[in-house]
């Protein structure tokens, strides 16, 4: 009973808390909003249209692009990094601190000098993506393999375990779940990415269309589109979560 | 020398990688990248022509927006940390903050709010609020009830056992929360002055690309990314001397 009330209690503050959000969007929206405060209704509908012509479409695709191709590169280059970080000492204490530093900077200050690099192109939005992503990635990797128990390698090893088996059925059944970690938070920094770039320098994709309804004014359109990549990166992450639960968990026995 | 290397080879890396900067810039002369010497001398220039003054708007925005961070984040993190009703109710709304983009609110606040100072301290806020909430709820949850049980019975007041036993109890943890927020928060004071374009470091980089000076814009860069990074050695520090003093018995 007490359980019952406890959950209705949960779920009523849940439902409440966006129920006063979302009505005090609206109210100030139509009260005082002005032009540059479209009440929540109006940009549901402009949302819908944006959907409806394929406009939001078309950018997600376009932005989406960069994701698609920038953060595969960035596991492949991250991770080993973050390995040979985790399992050789001195190399760690000399250079992992240049993780540490990508992990706290303000990436986004970079993208210029990336642009002056590579040009107002994909290939530019795709290093952005790369930069975001490939930091929280090694470090993860080298958290994942540092904590492994040497005891296990030890035994594996006098067992007549070579190299490779130890890296194969030591090493990364127990470094599984904090390398699935990485690879969510990298996901999330790399959709960061995507749209940082977008909305600074390379007017492309969803965040150009931003870029095009700041300029325009275009309130309602300007938030339907933020609407749009908000949800997609929600989306993201809960796949990414939903993932993880399934495959980053430590196998019986590891 | 090399059991010196051996001991502590960051400033060897780090100057390593400075001189193969320079190097490649010198041999290979590629038009994108600007010489570390340049860089340099753009920096000493910036230094003493008093451009940097431009940052001192930065410092004072991510201030106040700190200062709303941590007052809303300390009541939020005491909240969530005694009702666990609350905790679970507000959980999905942490983890979808967390999740997004949030780089991608900061054009609609410049919609809302223009050029003013709420625009900035609305994107430390958006950027940083959560990730301290999370971590002090943490620190809150983990005070070590027997200790303050002992305090209370020997008669410490309220305010005593908040000095003596649960602040140096849960410092390590809170500072850890200071830390992630002051770095939150310089990402999102420069995000918002970047897209603004006009202000602070925003101002100081688009003046570099607009007159196509390299080595002006790295200066900046650079500047940024040490001054950011030498704020994070610093309060790590602290961490971990909390840390040690916390465990020592």
């Amino acid at each position: 009973m007490a359980g019952a009330r406890r959950a209705a209690a949960i779920v009523a503050i849940r439902l409440g808390l966006l129920a006063v959000l979302l009505a005090g969007w609206e109210a100030v929206g139509r009260e005082g909003g002005g032009y540059f405060l479209p009440p929540f209704t109006l940009t549901l509908a402009h949302f819908w249209a944006l959907l409806a012509d394929g406009s939001i479409g078309s950018a997600l695709a376009t932005s989406n692009l960069a994701l698609l191709i920038g953060f595969p590169l960035a596991a492949v280059a991250g991770i080993p990094i973050g390995l040979a970080f985790g399992r050789r000492r001195l190399l760690d204490r000399s250079l992992s601190y240049w993780l540490d530093l990508m992990l706290v900077i303000p990436m986004i200050a970079v993208v210029p000098a990336i642009i002056v690099a590579l040009g107002l192109n994909l290939s530019a939005r795709v290093a952005v993506v790369v930069l975001f992503a490939l930091p929280v990635l090694g470090m993860n990797a080298r958290a994942a393999v540092r904590i492994i128990d040497e005891r296990l390698a030890e035994m594996a090893r006098s067992f007549g375990a070579g190299p490779v088996a130890v890296w194969t059925e030591v090493i990364f059944p127990a470094a599984m779940p904090t390398l699935f970690v990485g690879l969510r938070q990298g996901l999330g920094r790399a959709i960061s990415g995507m749209v940082v770039v977008e909305l600074t320098l390379v007017p492309a994709g969803i965040g150009g269309l931003i870029v095009t309804y700041r300029s325009r004014f275009a309130a309602a359109d300007l938030y339907a589109v933020t609407l749009a990549i908000l949800l997609e990166g929600l989306l993201l992450m809960s796949l990414a979560q939903l993932v993880e639960g399934r495959l980053g968990r430590r196998p019986a026995g590891a | 020398m090399l059991e010196l290397v051996r001991r502590a080879p960051q400033p060897f890396t780090l100057a390593a990688a400075v001189a193969l900067w320079e190097v490649l810039a010198r041999v290979l002369h590629p038009p994108w990248l600007p010489s570390a010497s340049a860089v340099a001398a753009a920096w000493w220039q910036l230094a003493t022509t008093g451009q940097f003054a431009e940052l001192g708007s930065s410092a004072r925005t991510l201030a106040i927006g700190l200062v709303v961070v941590f007052l809303a984040g300390g009541a939020l993190a005491l909240a969530v940390s005694l009702s666990s009703i609350l905790d679970e109710a507000l959980s999905p709304y942490f983890n979808a903050a967390l999740s997004i983009p949030t780089i991608a609110l900061v054009p609609a606040f410049i919609l809302l709010w223009g050029l003013s100072d709420v625009t900035r301290v609305a994107t430390v806020v958006s950027f940083a609020l959560v990730p301290l909430v999370i971590q002090w709820a943490v620190a809150a949850r983990s005070l070590p009830a027997d200790l303050l049980e002992m305090a209370r019975s020997f008669d410490a007041s309220p305010a005593r056992r908040l000095a003596s036993v649960a602040l140096p109890a849960s410092a390590p943890v809170l500072i850890t929360g200071v830390r992630i927020a002051v770095v939150q928060g310089i990402k999102g004071v420069v995000s918002a002055e970047i897209l603004i374009g006009v202000i602070g470091i925003g101002k100081l980089l688009q003046v570099a690309i607009l007159t196509f000076d390299l080595a002006r814009l790295y200066a900046v860069i650079v500047t940024l990314l040490v001054a950011t990074f030498a704020v994070y050695l610093t309060l790590e520090r602290a961490e971990r001397r909390a840390s040690r003093r916390t465990s020592a018995p």
